[in-house]
């Protein structure tokens, strides 16, 4: 038996604390690998440090800011419309009886006839019927595998009750502006958007179980990818997501995705976890796995 | 007398005035009460570190700009004996070094002890040429100073770990039952050289995270949630990626059997026959240390608890 050398120069503990929180480049990423491969001292340190909680100050899933949109508000924010919606309304019928005729300009009711799907819909107590089908909590579409389809008018419908569901405010929807949202990943593999150029962040609920680890935008087209072998695509900047469950021949997708590139709306390609690659030319529709 | 290797990399921040200001402007360092040289001086320190003599500038750059500077800023302040920054320092970190402990060693009077010991060493209870040595000025921002907090103090419980089991009392042992006049060892089934010899082949040729996965599953006992959270996947993709491995590395010591001359057949059976089955002979290829060197939480934890 020959036993190996004693592994010389062990990393120092900014290295290995860099590497445990993924902060290293790639190249120092591998090099640590290498090290640690072989230290069974420095896999025990490594070992015990990814077992801890959190640091206190990592990203939160929900920043502050975007507290004000979490349900108690938005509940309370939707009843408050309402009555809005209502009293004006019913002012503006009064004033159509004394034939004013000057225009009004109603925020409130312009922002309900915008969207009317947030205001209407009222997300149902816990233990109704309609709460008891949490598929329809995320707009999200199943898909045969190989190939993207469209919605069926059911799913749509779906679609529209999932966005009320969703933890955008009324006022999120989209495109009101010519501004192009930004994205970016949490550390714990959730999603989040800001239509402001960064100002706040918004968490984005695609699937419950999936933690993200990539993504791609172009325009309002986004794709998110990570585990377990999760792969979600949006045409309209995250309002509805659609499932993609990529094959190839007799070989489907199954590893987690750690990297997603697009160059345009069309051509595409995925990096897994086990290092194989799978790419597209029209949009998902098909995957070849090279 | 400058290093060699630091007038170089000083050399190299000579057309970086800009991005040092900007990152000492973010740092808020002077806050803590350091100046923008001093501040300077620290980020050339860790470019010569971990930057090599060829390094461009824009490799500094690269470095620099990746640095956790705020928290960079507030330990080496700490380190330099400013109070402000030990204010500082203590309101975010001081239970938090004590929550670590705990988790760590999940013992309270080890965790305080552990807590303790790395705050004594974080001040800077030693002095040398008349100045305080504290560990703080380690730090490189390289990651979160909680994370830096997080791996010194799991650096320090591995190591007295260690240390306490080669001090162990052997009074303590003999009442635990453990004997120490073993009988004659029973001699070890021969293993044929070439099956160390093919073993040893193609654990050399698989990639480092492979064999880190192989080495933390079967020579540290980890599980397969823990390598996925160490690697920052899903624990099915270690699952498979074992199983995988396990099984193209059979391939592979077939494979070189065969190019040292053994015939197929007489391959699978000293795969088969050898009492320790492919995943302990494995286990045997990839230690690199001395035996009851290795650090085993379970084994520890347990340890703590008796």
């Amino acid at each position: 038996m020959q036993a190996m050398a004693e592994p010389p120069d062990h990393p120092d503990a900014n290295l290995l604390a860099g590497f445990a929180e993924k902060m290293l480049p790639q190249h120092e990423q591998i090099q640590l690998l290498k090290h640690l491969s072989i230290c069974t001292g420095c896999r025990g340190v490594v070992a015990l440090t990814a077992a801890l909680p959190n640091p206190v100050g990592a990203a939160a899933a929900v920043p502050p800011s975007a507290r004000w949109f979490a349900w108690p508000f938005l509940r309370w924010g939707a009843l408050a419309a309402c009555v809005v919606v209502v009293g004006t309304a019913v002012t503006f019928r009064q004033l159509q009886e004394t034939r004013q005729e000057s225009r009004i300009e109603l925020p409130a009711v312009r922002s309900a006839v915008s969207a009317p799907a947030n205001i209407a819909i009222m997300k149902p107590p816990a233990g109704t019927a309609a709460a008891a089908h949490p598929a329809s909590r995320t707009a999200m579409t199943e898909i045969v595998p190989g190939r993207a389809k469209e919605a069926t008018p059911q799913q749509q419908d779906d679609k529209a009750e999932a966005l009320a569901h969703s933890a955008l405010p009324a006022e999120q929807n989209l495109p009101a502006t010519n501004a192009l949202p930004r994205w970016t990943l949490n550390s714990d593999g959730t999603l989040q958007r800001s239509l402001d150029s960064g100002q706040t962040w918004h968490t984005i609920t695609v699937a419950t179980r999936a933690q993200f680890r990539a993504l791609a935008a172009n325009g309002l087209e986004i794709w998110v990818g990570g585990s377990p072998s999760a792969l979600y695509h949006s045409s309209d900047a995250g309002q509805h997501w659609t499932r993609i469950i990529p094959t190839s021949g007799d070989e489907t997708l199954a590893d987690d995705i750690i990297g997603i590139e697009f160059t345009d709306r069309s051509r595409g390609k995925l990096t897994t976890a086990d290092g194989d690659v799978w790419t597209t030319a029209d949009a998902g529709q098909s995957w070849q796995k090279k | 007398m400058t290093r060699p290797e630091i007038q170089s990399v000083a050399t190299m921040f000579t057309g970086l005035h800009t991005l040092v200001s900007q990152l000492y402007q973010k740092s808020l360092a002077q806050e803590l009460g350091l100046t923008h040289e001093q501040f300077a001086s620290i980020l050339q320190e860790i470019a010569a570190k971990y930057l090599p003599s060829s390094a461009t500038r824009d490799d500094v750059r690269e470095l620099c700009e990746g640095l956790r500077v705020e928290e960079l800023a507030l330990a080496r302040a700490c380190a330099a004996g400013q109070d402000r920054a030990w204010e500082v320092f203590l309101t975010r970190y001081r239970e938090r070094l004590y929550d670590i402990a705990g988790y760590i060693t999940k013992e309270s009077s080890s965790a305080r002890e552990l807590a303790d010991s790395i705050y004594a060493a974080l001040y800077g209870t030693t002095t040398r040429d008349g100045l305080r040595v504290s560990k703080l000025s380690s730090y490189t921002g390289r990651g979160s100073l909680e994370g830096w907090l997080r791996t010194v103090m799991a650096q320090e419980h591995v190591n007295r770990y260690r240390r306490h089991r080669r001090v162990v009392s052997l009074d303590e042992e003999v009442e635990a039952g453990h004997q120490f006049a073993s009988p004659e060892a029973e001699p070890l089934p021969g293993v044929d050289p070439r099956v160390e010899g093919a073993t040893d082949e193609a654990l050399a040729a698989i990639a480092s995270e492979d064999r880190f996965i192989l080495a933390s599953y079967f020579l540290d006992g980890q599980t397969l949630a823990q390598i996925a959270r160490t690697l920052g996947v899903h624990e099915s993709t270690i699952s498979r990626k074992l199983d995988k491995l396990a099984k193209s590395l059979r391939k592979q010591i077939l494979a070189a059997l065969s190019r040292r001359g053994m015939g197929r057949r007489e391959a699978q059976e000293s795969l088969q026959v050898d009492v320790r089955d492919l995943r302990v002979n494995i286990r045997s290829r990839l230690t690199q240390e001395k035996p009851g060197a290795a650090f085993n939480k379970k084994k520890a934890d347990a340890e703590a608890e008796t």
